[in-house]
């Protein structure tokens, strides 16, 4: 996949998963590479930017398998932010769409 | 690359690009926790390790959490070059001390030291250097106490005693840094002969059994430098350091003969240069800094020009400029 899509949409992938349910850093990585072809040097960063822009929260939990683990979670700002990329992506694709169906220059 | 190698590496990169202490526990706890997470789920520790990245990498991906400098310390670190010259006009024009006011010019590193760090120990120690030399042209200058004014030196080994976790090591170091010299000094005061120097051996016997004197000859990074010249070179640095005391016992020109130690440095890079490849030669520019440092305080002190004779240090860009092939 193209290089430069994917720089704008890691963020909106990583907010948008972490959405569904709380993650680990290597949850977050994992599920990623299954579907964007993305380095970890990517997300991680992505991560603590988003931590310390305080839209998400990290909480420490008990793991059923080993050490306990750092868990991400959406704050209301990072689900606000996650609305705003979400409507910004949504009508960035229905304008792309027009454009490679030729709709306004047939 | 296993775990904890890969963790150490980490964080020597995040040390060096100066990322905040707090952020780097972070950083590695966090890093630690995914590879754990990995091996619990079955990967294997190098791959994962591998598909992480270097850590060159990873902390070159994280430049941003920089130790947020504090800006009005910097600036001052930055202003002192400028102080330190309008300080030796100052002193020179008005004052006539253009020896030993160019003394003025450690303000630039001391700067650096003393708004460069928190740490008390990092300040402390790296103080003692400029403190020293301070102290020791000053009372050579004024009180011709050039000897036994140079023991002020032993409080650059003595301020790194006192910061040792090793009690054994931190008495035993005072010792040898703090007692022995002053014993000297008192010894000197009586006026006796002077085979009571002979007393340093037990600071160099103190230093080598603490393990604070090593005595190693070689070139950094060159294991291969061949026995003839460390034999040759161990043989001048004992034959300069006989020539200056012999010199200096006679005449008393223990300022400004040290320049005489300014040879070696420049005959180690001659000499190694060529053991490395005897087509090509150093470049001259090189050789400026210890030149201009030999002529700034032989044509200061031997023709009182010391107002005139810091020029020679612009010796160091113009031939820089002058030799730039490009």
């Amino acid at each position: 996949m193209n290089t430069q899509f994917k720089k704008g949409v890691v963020e909106l992938c990583v907010l948008k998963m972490i959405e569904y349910h709380s993650m680990s850093s290597f949850e977050v990585l994992e599920h990623i590479r299954h579907d964007l072809d993305v380095n970890e040097n990517t997300v991680y960063p992505i991560l603590r930017r988003l931590t310390n822009d305080g839209l998400l929260e990290v909480n420490k939990k008990e793991s059923l398998v080993g050490a306990p683990r750092k868990y991400y979670t959406l704050t209301s700002d990072g689900s606000n932010q996650l609305k705003q990329l979400e409507t910004d992506w949504n009508d960035f694709v229905t304008r792309v769409s027009s454009i490679m169906r030729g709709e306004n220059y047939e | 690359m296993n775990k904890q190698v890969f963790l150490e590496e980490l964080k020597d990169e995040l040390i060096n690009r100066s990322v905040e202490e707090k952020s780097i526990l972070d950083i590695l706890e966090d890093y630690q926790m995914m590879i754990d997470e990995a091996l619990d789920n079955g990967l294997d520790e190098e791959e994962y390790i591998q598909r992480l990245g270097s850590p060159s990498r990873i902390a070159g991906s994280l430049r941003y959490e920089k130790r947020k400098e504090r800006v009005k310390d910097s600036k001052i670190i930055a202003l002192s070059p400028f102080l330190a010259v309008a300080a030796y006009f100052v002193l020179g024009f008005y004052y006539q001390l253009w020896h030993p006011g160019w003394l003025v010019f450690l303000i630039i590193p001391i700067a650096g030291v003393l708004f460069g760090t928190d740490q008390i120990k990092e300040r402390v120690v790296g103080l003692t250097p400029f403190v020293s030399v301070i102290l020791y042209m000053l009372l050579g200058t004024y009180a011709s106490l050039w000897h036994p004014a140079w023991l002020i030196f032993f409080i650059i080994p003595l301020a790194g005693t006192l910061f040792l976790k090793d009690g054994n090591k931190k008495i035993l170091g005072l010792i040898a840094y703090g007692v022995i010299p002053l014993i000297y000094l008192y010894l000197n005061s009586l006026g006796v002969n002077s085979w009571y120097g002979l007393i340093f051996l037990i600071t160099l016997g103190l230093g080598i059994y603490t393990g604070e004197i090593q005595l190693h000859v070689g070139i950094a990074g060159d294991s291969e430098l061949s026995k003839q010249y460390k034999y040759r070179f161990i043989v001048i640095v004992i034959s300069l350091l006989v020539i200056y005391f012999l010199f200096n016992l006679i005449f008393a020109l223990w300022h400004p003969t040290w320049v005489i130690f300014l040879l070696f440095p420049m005959y180690v890079m001659y000499t190694v240069a060529h053991e490395i490849d005897p087509e090509e030669d150093i470049p001259f520019v090189a050789y400026t800094p210890f030149i201009a440092t030999i002529l700034f305080v032989l044509v200061g002190h031997f023709f009182d020009f010391y107002h005139l004779s810091w020029m020679f240090f612009l010796l160091i860009p113009v031939v820089a400029i002058l030799s730039d092939r490009d």
